[in-house]
C-alpha cells in the first residue's frame, strides 16, 4: 500500500486517470472526482487500506492510486504539500496553461 | 540531415503500429498498469502530475524544417499550443492523451521522428555540439558517429533492461560544446601524434543525486572500433553496476567504487573478445553513413562587416549581433542562437505557430534545418551574414529574438514540480521572477557571460551542478526552499557547483542571485575577468559574506 509522504489529520485516495493521466479522488461513493474537495477523507489507517484496495481494482479508469494526508476545513479536504496543492490545482505558471490558478505563490 | 534508409523508415513505422495496440490494450483493460508501464516508458511516455509527458528524440538535436512542422502540429492538435526544449537535445509534450500517442507517433514517423528510449534503463539520445559540421575548430563532424551509435543503441538486445540510464554525448571540437564530461560516456574526436583519428573516451560522468566529473579510460581509440569498444563498457557496468540501490546505479558510480584504472581495464579485457567482431566499423561502413547526411552546399561569399551593420542598426538589433551569433566555418556565414528565454516565457517553451515559424525561417535563411541546443534555445546553423536583418525582423515578429545569449536570463530550467512527479519545487515560476528581476540588458551585457541553471530536484534535468550560478529546488517540511550553488561549468575545464550556505526561501532566492551578481559586479577585477573566472579566484568567501553577513 503507497502512502505518500505528507502530512496531516486524515487520509485521502489518489490516482491519474488512465485516458488522460489527469489527478482523481476517491469519493465516499468509491466513485472518482477531479476536485480534491470531494475526496474521502479517513481519519484511520484501516479505513484509508480498504479504500486504497478498491483503487487498485480500477486499473481499467485509473493508474498507481496511493494515498496521502491531508487536514480537513469545513468538511473538505485540503492539501497540505506543495506537490498535492499544485497537483489539485494544476500548474501555477500561466504561461502554460489557458486557465492558470493565480495565488500559489 | 540524416536520411532514413528503408530500414531506419520500417523500425519507427513498426514501432508506433506496435504500441497503437499496446495502448488499445490498455484502455480496453486488457493489461494492467504495471504491464504497461515499462511498453510506454520505452516509448517516451511518462505519467506526471496533470497528465501524460510525452519525450519525443531529436538525435543530436538535429530538425528539419519538415520535423518542426510536424512537431508544430503535434503542439497544436494533441497538445495545449506549445512545446519544450530539453537538456538532452529532445522535445517534451506535457498534456498528450492516452489515445492520441499513436496517432503522436505515426506523425513521427511520417517525418523520420521517434520516441524511442527515450525513457528506461537504456541507452538514450546521443547528444552533440549544436555548431557541429559548422565549427572552425572540428577535427571532424560527430553527427555521424552520433547516428552510428544511435543505430548500434537503437533496440539492442543485450542493453535493453541495463541497471539505470545511459546518456551518451560525442564531440568532434577542440572546444566541448556537448558537455562530455558529464555524460556517462563521453566521446572526444581527437589525432594522435602519429596523425590517426580516433576518439578520447571518458566514461562516469554525471549529475543528480552523486555529481561526477567523467575520467579518461582511453586517451586514444582507433576510429574502427567505437561501437565494440562501447560495447564493452556497457557489457561491463551491465554486468557489475550495482542493481540494488537505485540510487547508486549509475556507471559513475561504478568507475568511482572502483577507481578509473580498474574499470579501463575491465573494459579493455573485455573488449579484447570483441574487438574484432561484426560491430568493427570500417571506413566503407562509416562513409555510407556520412552519404546519408544531406550536406548542405554554402555560396562563396566574403564575411560581412557586423560591425558596421552593428552601428547603423537599432540597439536591440545591434545586441544581438553581439550576444547571439556564433562563429561558422564558411566566410559570409553565421550560426545564430533563437533564445528561447524571453522574460515571459518558461524557458525551453515554444509555441505551435512559433515552431512553424521557425520551420518558414529554415526554409528561406537557414538552409532547411535547426539544431536543439542543450541549453533549451534553438541554433539555426547555416544563416547567410547577409541575410541577418531579414532573419531578426522575423524572429523579432514571433518573439524569438531576444538578445540573451550566454547571460543570466539565459537560463536553463527543468518543468519543476508545477509538471514533473519527481520534482521537490517549482522551478519556472522562480525562472519567471529572475527574469523579471534582471531585465535590464546593459546590466546583463555588464556581467557578461554567467550561466544559470535550475532544477526542481537532485534528478538534476536543469543542470544545475554545473552553473555558474546553480539553483537546487528542495522540500524543507513541506516547504519549497532553494539552494543556491556557485562555480560549476560542463566544459573543457569541467567542475561541479559548491554550496554558498543555508537554503534560501522561495521569497529569498531572486535577491540572494541578484546579491551574488552584485557581489561579482563590485569585486571583479575588471569587467574582462568573467564571473566563473571570479569565483574560481576568489572563491566562496565573497558571496558567503554578501548572502550571510558574518554569521
Amino acid at each position: 500500500m503507497f502512502v505518500a509522504r505528507s502530512f496531516g489529520s486524515h487520509f485521502v485516495i489518489t490516482a491519474n486517470t488512465t485516458d488522460a493521466g489527469a489527478p482523481v479522488y476517491l469519493r465516499s461513493d468509491r466513485t472518482w472526482s477531479a476536485a480534491l474537495t470531494d475526496a474521502h477523507a479517513v481519519g484511520s489507517e484501516d479505513e484509508r487500506d480498504d479504500l486504497l484496495s478498491h483503487a487498485q481494482t480500477q486499473e481499467h479508469h485509473v493508474c498507481d492510486p496511493y494515498a496521502f494526508k491531508v487536514n480537513v476545513e469545513g468538511g473538505a479536504a485540503v492539501a497540505t504539500t506543495a506537490r498535492e496543492r499544485i497537483r489539485s490545482q494544476g500548474p501555477t505558471s500561466p504561461l502554460r496553461r489557458p486557465d492558470a490558478v493565480q495565488g500559489l505563490t | 540531415m540524416y536520411q532514413y534508409d528503408e530500414h531506419d523508415q520500417r523500425i519507427v513505422d513498426e514501432r508506433a503500429a506496435q504500441f497503437r495496440g499496446q495502448v488499445q490494450r490498455r484502455l480496453a483493460g486488457e493489461i494492467t498498469e504495471n504491464e504497461f508501464k515499462p511498453l510506454r516508458l520505452q516509448n517516451g511516455l511518462y505519467m506526471q502530475l496533470h497528465a501524460y509527458m510525452l519525450r519525443v528524440a531529436v538525435p543530436y538535436g538535429l530538425l528539419s524544417s519538415a520535423q518542426l512542422r510536424a512537431l508544430a502540429t503535434i503542439a497544436r492538435d494533441y497538445d495545449k499550443g506549445y512545446a519544450h526544449f530539453t537538456t538532452r537535445q529532445n522535445v517534451q509534450y506535457n498534456w498528450p492523451e492516452l489515445e492520441d500517442v499513436p496517432k503522436i507517433l505515426d506523425l513521427l514517423a511520417s517525418v523520420q521522428m521517434h520516441a524511442i528510449q527515450t525513457s528506461g534503463n537504456c541507452i538514450r539520445n546521443t547528444t552533440s555540439d549544436p555548431l557541429a559540421g559548422i565549427a572552425a575548430d572540428e577535427l571532424e563532424d560527430p553527427r555521424p558517429y552520433c547516428e552510428l551509435i544511435r543505430q548500434w543503441s537503437t533496440f539492442h538486445p543485450e542493453f535493453a533492461f541495463l541497471p539505470r540510464k545511459f546518456k551518451i554525448a560525442v564531440t568532434g571540437s577542440r572546444t566541448d560544446r556537448a558537455a562530455v564530461r558529464i555524460h556517462d560516456i563521453g566521446i572526444r574526436i581527437v589525432d594522435n601524434d602519429a596523425g590517426e583519428r580516433g576518439f578520447e573516451i571518458l566514461v562516469g560522468g554525471g549529475l543528480g543525486r552523486t555529481p561526477h566529473i567523467a575520467k579518461v579510460v582511453r586517451d586514444f581509440l582507433p576510429y574502427e572500433h567505437l561501437l565494440s569498444y562501447l560495447e564493452a563498457v556497457l557489457r561491463v557496468y551491465n554486468r557489475y553496476g550495482r542493481r540494488d540501490n537505485k540510487y547508486k546505479a549509475r556507471i559513475k558510480i561504478q568507475v568511482s567504487e572502483w577507481g578509473v584504472e580498474k574499470f579501463a581495464a575491465a573494459v579493455e579485457e573485455e573488449w579484447g573478445h570483441i574487438k574484432d567482431s561484426a560491430t568493427a566499423l570500417t571506413r566503407a561502413e562509416i562513409d555510407r553513413i556520412k552519404g546519408r547526411f544531406h550536406t548542405p552546399s554554402f555560396e562563396a561569399l566574403a564575411n560581412e562587416d557586423l560591425d558596421a551593420l552593428a552601428l547603423t542598426s537599432d540597439r536591440e538589433f545591434a545586441r544581438f549581433l553581439k550576444n547571439n551569433l556564433r562563429p561558422h566555418r564558411v566566410p559570409g556565414y553565421t550560426a545564430i542562437v533563437i533564445s528561447t528565454k524571453p522574460k515571459d516565457r518558461a524557458p525551453g517553451d515554444v509555441s505551435d505557430s512559433q515552431l512553424e515559424a521557425l520551420a518558414d525561417l529554415a526554409d528561406r535563411f537557414g538552409l532547411g534545418h535547426v539544431v536543439v541546443m542543450h541549453d533549451q534555445n534553438v541554433m539555426m546553423p547555416n544563416v547567410k551574414q547577409a541575410d541577418l536583418e531579414a532573419v531578426y525582423t522575423v524572429l523579432r515578429e514571433w518573439d524569438l529574438h531576444t538578445a540573451n545569449a550566454g547571460r543570466v536570463t539565459d537560463q536553463i530550467c527543468c518543468p519543476g514540480l508545477d509538471f514533473c512527479n519527481l520534482a521537490n519545487a517549482r522551478s519556472i515560476p522562480v525562472a519567471l521572477r529572475i527574469a523579471e528581476r534582471f531585465d535590464d540588458q546593459d546590466y546583463l551585457d555588464d556581467l557578461g557571460d554567467v550561466s544559470l541553471k535550475m532544477s526542481g530536484c537532485i534528478n538534476a534535468c536543469g543542470h544545475h551542478h554545473v552553473g555558474n550560478i546553480g539553483i537546487l529546488g528542495i522540500d524543507k517540511a513541506g516547504v519549497e526552499a532553494y539552494q543556491l550553488m556557485l562555480g560549476g561549468d560542463p566544459g573543457d575545464d569541467a567542475s561541479l557547483g559548491k554550496i554558498v550556505g543555508r537554503a534560501f526561501s522561495s521569497d529569498e532566492i531572486v535577491d540572494a542571485v541578484s546579491t551574488v551578481l552584485d557581489t561579482y559586479a563590485t569585486q571583479r577585477e575588471s569587467a574582462d575577468e568573467t564571473f566563473l573566472d571570479f569565483y574560481r579566484r576568489a572563491g566562496l568567501d565573497p558571496f558567503k559574506e554578501s548572502l550571510y553577513g558574518t554569521d
